[in-house]
């Protein structure tokens, strides 16, 4: 059921790269994304692609629960890639053949350029969901908000209290599991009084979510002033005068991390220097 | 000095509704007391004012001498008297154990080296050692109202007050959480525990009996028991044991008077079996 549903859901380890600091997992992820929009060419995809390899095989993380992940973005992924297969624009375009009969109809067109686009497209939206799953598959909800105070705390200087966006942040991350069976809850109540929520229409079943999400809220509300009375009377008091108990420390993972990044940023760059053409 | 002291203590809503009316009671260090009331007998009420939630609308309240009403004292006295809420999952601020042990002693800045040796502690009491990087949603009720427990126990309090902490719970978990603060209570803190489960009651040096915002009954568990009318009176069952009890002497069994938990009457029934 709905408890279950994971897009890359913490796994625990003790791998390599979960034992990395979390900032800097969160900077290879930035410098990721970015090296993949730097590539111009499938062998630089290629290059990306194999550090992505040695992060899967270092975290230690099943193949199987990597690839799941890209499942939710599945339907993403195919319609990028038809839109790009079919209605390819360019100048340069030059339609297909099969004996004879050009592949063209209507306002659609099967171009070779199309192809190629569409392949580059969903290698390129593939490589990203799976490398920003790598990071949330080896690190935990907490360490990844821990990080995101630290990157973010020179933010604090012009007065944007970046502790309460991080506490908002965990807390709502620790809240996800109790809503998701509430939900799932709410459902079964609402189907067992005879509530539709599988045929008519799209606006009408929109409509029947109402019912659902009505009482999802309320008890949102209600389970977030008792949260606040319990955090009050543990004695919280905003950021001040706090201690951490777990402190973020860099190891020598980190700094082998960023060599292998800068390898691979070096590797994109000549890729895209000597292969200008996109095959 | 008294863990505890309450003068001529009120409390009403904005709209005139008298919830409590004045309450006077003391708790000594080191009882064990049970807050016995009915739904709306205002004994939640009285738990959030102790601990500064609530501000009374009139009389004090002191925690060791400290007066909740003025703020200056709320974090000591937050510290010194810890509470536990009824829903285990809504007292759960992090998604890990250990991390949500630690956010008590993060807030009054314990150095981080000794806020694990308090989660070890803290965990050790409530006896869920083997926990510490679990995730609470794994957890049954009762072990979440464990960790619960030992989060508040990591920042050291001398009272522990338990807001209907057993009422979501099923038996198993309640007889788990029971056992835990009745140890928590034989090494030194102070235990106030609301509740309406008179089974709960029975362990306890003193029952205190609230309705309609008043303190009706003061005693020791065998002395509030006996009065099985006046309970009644105030919408309170007999512990399950004592109704039977009660039942079988009315049925003509001879059964003795002080009969009031499940052991006793079990005994009291082998007994009269033997004897044929």
């Amino acid at each position: 059921m709905l408890k279950d549903v994971t897009f890359g859901q913490y796994y625990p380890c003790e791998s390599f790269v979960h034992k990395m600091d979390p900032r800097t997992k969160i900077l290879l992820v930035i410098a990721y994304i970015t090296f993949i929009f730097l590539v111009k060419n499938f062998i630089g995809f290629a290059v990306v692609a194999l550090f992505l390899a040695i992060a899967v095989i270092f975290s230690h993380v099943p193949i199987k629960s990597v690839i799941r992940s890209v499942k939710g973005v599945l339907f993403i992924v195919v319609l990028a890639a038809l839109l790009n297969v079919f209605f390819y624009g360019g100048a340069d375009a030059e339609v297909l053949s099969i004996g004879g009969v050009k592949l063209k109809w209507w306002i659609f067109s099967i171009t070779r350029q199309g192809l190629v686009n569409a392949a580059f497209m969903t290698v390129r939206i593939v490589l990203l969901v799976l490398g920003t799953c790598i990071l949330t598959l080896t690190t935990t909800p907490m360490d990844l908000t821990e990080a995101i105070e630290k990157l973010l705390y020179p933010l604090n200087l012009i007065k944007i209290p970046v502790h309460y966006f991080a506490l908002i942040m965990s807390i709502a991350l620790r809240f996800i599991p109790n809503l998701m069976e509430e939900t799932d809850r709410i459902v079964n109540a609402q189907k067992s009084r005879g509530a539709d929520f599988e045929s008519g229409n799209l606006f009408s079943r929109v409509k029947s979510l109402v019912p659902i999400l009505l009482p999802l809220l309320v008890s949102a509300f209600r389970r977030a002033e008792e949260l606040g009375d319990a955090m009050d009377s543990r004695c919280y008091s905003g950021a001040k005068g706090r201690t951490k108990f777990k402190k973020l420390k860099f190891s020598y993972r980190d700094p082998i991390a960023a060599v292998v990044a800068l390898a691979v940023l070096a590797g994109v760059i000549l890729a895209n220097i000597y292969f200008p053409h996109i095959i | 000095m008294k863990a505890l002291e309450t003068s001529n203590l009120n409390f009403s809503y904005e709209d005139g509704k008298t919830i409590l009316n004045d309450v006077n009671i003391s708790v000594e260090q080191g009882e064990y007391v049970c807050l016995l009331g009915k739904n709306g007998s205002g004994k939640s009420t009285l738990a959030r004012i102790i601990n500064g939630l609530l501000t009374p609308t009139s009389g004090t309240v002191k925690v060791f001498g400290l007066d909740s009403s003025d703020k200056a004292n709320l974090f000591e006295i937050r510290k010194r008297a810890g509470m536990v809420f009824q829903n285990p999952d809504n007292q759960m601020v992090a998604s890990i154990v250990e991390d949500d042990i630690a956010f008590g002693p993060e807030n009054i800045g314990v150095p981080p080296k000794e806020i694990g040796e308090r989660i070890d502690q803290a965990l050790a009491a409530v006896k869920m050692q083997d926990f510490r990087k679990a995730t609470p949603t794994r957890l049954s009720g009762g072990q979440k109202q464990r960790i619960a427990i030992a989060g508040v126990l990591a920042l050291k309090p001398e009272i522990l007050i338990l807001d209907e902490s057993t009422a979501m719970l099923d038996p198993h978990g309640r007889e788990e959480v029971m056992s835990v603060v009745k140890e928590l209570n034989a090494s030194g803190i102070t235990v106030i525990n609301i509740t309406h489960y008179m089974d709960e009651a029975l362990d306890c040096d003193r029952v205190i009996v609230l309705f309609d915002g008043k303190v009706m009954m003061q005693g020791s568990p065998t002395e509030v028991f006996a009065r099985s009318n006046e309970l009644e009176k105030y919408g309170l069952a007999m512990p399950k044991a004592a109704y039977i009890a009660q039942k079988l002497r009315a049925g003509g069994l001879p059964i003795s008077k002080n009969i009031y938990s499940g052991e006793a009457l079990e005994k009291e029934l082998c007994e009269l079996f033997h004897r044929g």
